[in-house]
């Protein structure tokens, strides 16, 4: 064998042509060359080592032969080398895949159901139009197989797209279409905000565990580049959440698109703006929605003092990924990408209402939360089936509407100013649903609001001074109107405005009494002031002012709130509005 | 001092105080809270969204004391949702990591914010993750300086290796504790406060008057 090394390296040129000249020669010799061991890439070095010191005189024609399989072996073996590459790569993208999608899928999804989905989105990949959506909510229903489920979304998208095109209701674009490889080369001010959440995103997921993995570093661009794209919302918690199921489903860039889908065209963005002004109209939907439901189940989370914001606002802003399983979070995306943002309020509803009986089990707010966290994140299979067929069949767009224009009406900036003396108002409300408040009987309900308003300002004025005087004198029934004159001039001025007004100072003062008892009451048991409004539908508004007692002796605590409702007898319009006072 | 973990079942305590940890976003709240409250640390903890609670009873100078501790999300726009949960708060624990010199600047502003929403409040300063001196940017003379200043009691704290959570919790809750008596002190005819002994209390609505802000 070492006899063979002088003699190739004296023809330097020729050395890849005898290797493979006499590997492919080895055969007819007594040792067969490996194929395994050259197509892993074995060198011309190993080769020579296999090849016998065979060294007889051969024709023209034969050496021409030998070249010619040489040459063709060689070629072949070029192209089983690139099968395997491609193969290798198709292997690594299937596991990579399989990690991607590593969570458990919630419902049933039966071969049928893949066949189907395979059926609609051939029959209208390629045409423009639309598929009946009763079709697509009842394969919906029937689940959607993990791995083709990018592939419905995107079909989702583009036909709530058409949808939307026909009916000329196109949402907002993105001013600036941006391709996502120029985002990713600027740079974000939102940078640290991001990577302190990529840790915290998914934390236990396969693809996202990893730190500054594959996965966190594609969750990274996503979230950059969207910040960017939307300076307005730049980056906010929750975000990482809706991002990650998005990439466990699209590669990056059909991540981007999805999620400018949901945040633009879908009007998500609105949650994640620095005054949240969506998120708070959503939470108070839900409050309302819930009440419509089940009166008895939101006195009894009222009474606790369980806000919406305490449990729900994770649910709205990730899409019910952070608390709940990935395979329900999934499921609710399916109809969201479909139906729209809402969707998130309806499952919401759907999942309090169906715990109810937990709930009112709960007492207290630490039981209740309690609760919240561990019984009602647990969804099964079946829960989500009845839960999909509940939000996809009840039609409550008509009902969020009204609630959203009342949550505007009522959350008017003046009023806002009041309440919010302590803190920095958020600037205007909800401006999406502003211009839907423009017809008649809106404005009219607005107008009547502002009166209720005022009243309810001057009121508690009235109360904190009473407050403040409390202790330094004991008003007796008979002294009270010499009292009164004795105030600042503005209290003097609300004093008398509203006991004439009344024209029955007995009664008024009786009235009075029950605030300082109540005020009493108040700083003993050490609560919040609640105040309560009522609803804006309640044709006693524009009354107001003739009916001041009543009112004030609605600015009660909760405490007493039962007794209270009881002899209102309008217990329901009353609660339905103390979401506000918080 | 004994204390007791996983509180909640508990229902028998002379006094319940509701306490509030803000901060900026990233620098161990939530962990703070997670060692305090069930003794762990864990690295596969989600971002705090909006506000989450947990509870432990203390003993403290032979008296039982249930903090209701509440965490709330650092990221600045969630102030509308975790503003709210200010009101009625005793004591307020301000959180900066000493890793990361932006989170101790923004002290100021979370001050501040105690400031627009709280009345009377105890405040203590805590700098997180005083764990690996390489990587420390905000020296324990400054912060001390600053929080002397401010007249705040300031505790240098690692959630991860546990040190010094247990004293800084147990300080809040004794000045939390020390102000209340010392609010009953010049009224003498307020009585001993009734606490309910059922669970039905009213939530955050703590039985207990006057050492309250907002």
């Amino acid at each position: 064998m070492k006899r063979n090394r002088p003699t190739l390296k004296q023809t330097p040129r020729g050395d890849w042509r005898h290797a493979i000249f006499k590997r492919v020669l080895s055969p007819t010799s007594t040792q067969p060359c490996s194929l395994k061991e050259n197509s892993n890439g074995g060198t011309a070095a190993s080769t020579f080592k296999l090849i016998p010191g065979s060294e007889h005189k051969k024709t023209r024609a034969e050496i021409r032969e030998l070249w010619r399989n040489a040459i063709l072996q060689q070629i072949l073996l070029n192209r089983m080398d690139k099968q395997n590459y491609i193969l290798k790569a198709k292997q690594e993208e299937v596991s990579g895949k399989r990690v991607k999608l590593s969570y458990d899928t919630l419902g049933v999804c039966d071969d049928e159901a893949s066949d189907t989905w395979d059926l609609v989105i051939n029959k209208y990949h390629n045409n423009d139009s639309n598929c009946d959506l009763q079709l697509l909510d009842s394969a919906i229903l029937r689940g959607i197989p993990k791995h083709k489920r990018g592939q419905v979304w995107q079909f989702f998208m583009q036909q709530r797209k058409h949808i939307h095109t026909a009916e000329g209701t196109v949402r907002f674009k993105p001013k600036k279409e941006a391709p996502y490889e120029h985002l990713l080369k600027q740079l974000t001010s939102h940078q640290h905000a991001i990577l302190i959440d990529l840790g915290r995103t998914f934390p236990s997921h396969p693809f996202y565990c990893d730190p500054l993995g594959t996965g966190q570093l594609a969750l990274f661009n996503l979230l950059k580049a969207y910040s960017i794209l939307d300076p307005d919302v730049g980056y906010c918690q929750g975000l990482s959440f809706v991002a990650g199921i998005l990439l466990m489903h699209f590669e990056e860039e059909e991540a981007f698109s999805a999620l400018k889908y949901i945040m633009f065209d879908l009007g998500a963005r609105e949650h994640y703006k620095p005054e949240m002004s969506g998120l708070q109209v959503k939470l108070y939907q839900l409050t309302r929605m819930i009440h419509d439901r089940d009166p008895e189940l939101h006195m009894h989370l009222d009474t606790q003092d369980i806000l919406p914001s305490l449990y729900a606002a994770p649910w709205f802003l990730t899409i019910f990924a952070a608390q709940f399983s990935v395979g329900f979070a999934v499921r609710v995306l399916d109809v969201v990408l479909l139906h729209g943002i809402d969707v998130i309020t309806r499952f919401a509803v759907e999942i309090i209402v169906d715990h109810k009986s937990d709930l009112k089990k709960c007492t207290g707010l630490e039981q209740v939360m309690e609760c919240f966290r561990h019984v009602v994140t647990k969804i099964k299979s079946d829960d989500v089936n009845r839960y999909l067929r509940q939000v996809l069949d009840t039609n409550s767009a008509k009902q969020l509407l009204t609630y959203a224009v009342e949550y505007t009406v009522m959350h008017d900036e003046s009023f806002l100013t009041f309440i919010s003396e302590g803190y920095s108002p958020p600037p205007s409300s909800a401006t999406a649903v502003k211009p839907k408040m423009q017809n008649k009987p809106l404005s009219l309900a607005n107008n009547q609001c502002a009166e209720c308003l005022k009243l309810h300002v001057d009121i508690i004025t009235l109360l904190k001074y009473i407050k403040t005087m409390r202790g330094a004198c004991s008003v007796s029934k008979g002294s009270v109107g010499n009292k009164w004159s004795s105030h600042p001039p503005e209290i003097s001025a609300l004093a008398s405005k509203y006991l004439t007004e009344n024209d029955a100072t007995e009664d008024s003062y009786e009235n009075i009494g029950t605030i300082q008892s109540n005020v009493a009451a108040l700083e003993e048991s050490d609560v919040p002031v609640r105040l309560y409004c009522h609803d804006s539908q309640d044709s006693s508004i524009s009354n107001k002012h003739s009916k001041s007692n009543v009112d004030i002796a609605s600015i009660d605590i909760p405490v007493l709130q039962q007794d209270n409702n009881q002899n209102d007898g309008d217990a329901n319009s009353v609660a339905q509005n103390n979401y506000f006072f918080y | 001092m004994a204390n007791q973990r996983g509180g909640g079942q508990s229902k028998e305590y002379d006094h319940l105080f509701k306490l509030l940890i803000i901060g900026d976003s990233g620098v161990g709240k939530s962990a703070l809270l997670l060692r305090f409250a069930d003794n762990v640390f864990s690295t596969n903890y989600i971002t705090t969204i909006g506000v989450d609670f947990k509870i432990r009873t203390l003993v403290v100078d032979g008296e039982k004391v249930k903090l209701q501790i509440w965490d709330t999300a650092g990221q600045e726009r969630f102030r509308t949702i975790t503003s709210t949960y200010y009101r009625g708060t005793h004591g307020v624990i301000i959180v900066y990591d000493v890793t990361n010199g932006e989170s101790f600047a923004n002290v100021k502003r979370w001050l501040h914010e105690i400031e627009q929403n709280c009345d009377v409040v105890n405040k203590v300063l805590v700098g997180n993750k005083n764990d690996d001196p390489s990587r420390k940017v905000v020296l324990t003379t400054d912060a001390q300086r600053y929080a002397d200043q401010m007249q705040i009691k300031l505790y240098e704290t690692s959630a991860k290796d546990n040190i010094n959570v247990e004293e800084m919790f147990m300080s809040i809750t004794e000045s939390v504790l020390h102000t209340k008596k010392q609010q009953q002190r010049p009224d003498s005819s307020s009585n001993i406060v009734q606490l309910p002994s059922h669970p039905g209390y009213k939530g955050t609505r703590n039985p207990k008057s006057k050492n309250k802000c907002c």
